[in-house]
């Protein structure tokens, strides 16, 4: 079955991106593909690469990276969202004219377009409140 | 391919920063993809239904815009409405009041549910 993640809280302030990587763990160990992971809401602030986490904390967004690249998994951040929050990849702070970029790969900045796609084509569309 | 039967569940009260306005934004963006978008307005979210005129952050007017994306399943739990004392009439937008075993009936005719 292909299933497709909406991920709403982040890292500080909600469980949401900690269970939802433990819901994909087991759905790809049962076999099943996972598409594209959709980080709306506050869940946007995984993609920020200036948050760090004290040491030995959990990271849910290092381990999203991992688990994402070692599957193939889009892990895609809504655009709106991201600008809300001071989550910038380079082409919007080029335009915005912000001193900085804080997204790297594999997270890339979409248009809420890419959430409702992956709600219309994938088998089941599960979501992780914060 | 055929549209999906898209729920919205809109569970939070309004005034919670950018969530409330965030989810018109996607609900939205369903219906200008040609999905079947319907929304249901449960527990605090019914206040998000609440005209609260000129109020900054009133998401109620947003709302309004609904029927221009030819999204008219709009719902409400009849539940939620009568513990806080709210009356359909009220809102903004035309609701249908529906019970919970109804709520639970349109949650399972649904492809995909997307709550807030």
């Amino acid at each position: 079955m292909n299933i497709a993640i909406a991920i709403h809280g982040d890292a500080a302030t909600s469980e949401s991106p900690r269970l939802a990587l433990r819901f994909a763990r087991a759905a790809v160990a049962k076999g099943h593909g996972i598409h594209r992971v959709f980080f709306y809401h506050a869940g946007v602030n995984l993609a920020n690469s200036l948050i760090v986490q004290p040491q030995g904390e959990p990271d849910p967004a290092a381990e999203w990276a991992t688990f994402a690249t070692e599957h193939g998994i889009e892990l895609t951040v809504c655009v709106a969202a991201a600008l809300r929050r001071g989550v910038l990849g380079s082409e919007d702070a080029a335009r915005y004219e912000r001193a900085a970029t804080n997204v790297s790969p594999p997270f890339q900045i979409v248009g809420l377009g890419q959430m409702v796609e992956a709600a219309i084509t994938a088998d089941r569309f599960v979501t992780f409140c914060a | 391919m055929k549209p999906r039967r898209i729920l919205f569940v809109i569970s939070h009260p309004p005034h919670r920063g950018a969530l409330a306005f965030e989810m018109l934004d996607e609900l939205l963006v369903g219906a200008v993809f040609e999905q079947q978008v319907s929304v249901l307005f449960i527990d605090e979210g019914v206040f998000q239904l609440v005209d609260g005129g000129e109020t900054p952050g009133n998401v109620a007017r947003g709302y309004r815009a609904l029927p221009t994306y030819d999204v008219n399943d709009v719902f409400v739990d009849a539940g939620s409405l009568k513990q806080r004392g709210l009356a359909a009439e009220s809102f903004a937008i035309p609701v249908r009041a529906l019970s919970r075993t109804a709520v639970r009936k349109l949650v399972a005719s649904h492809d995909v549910v997307i709550p807030d």
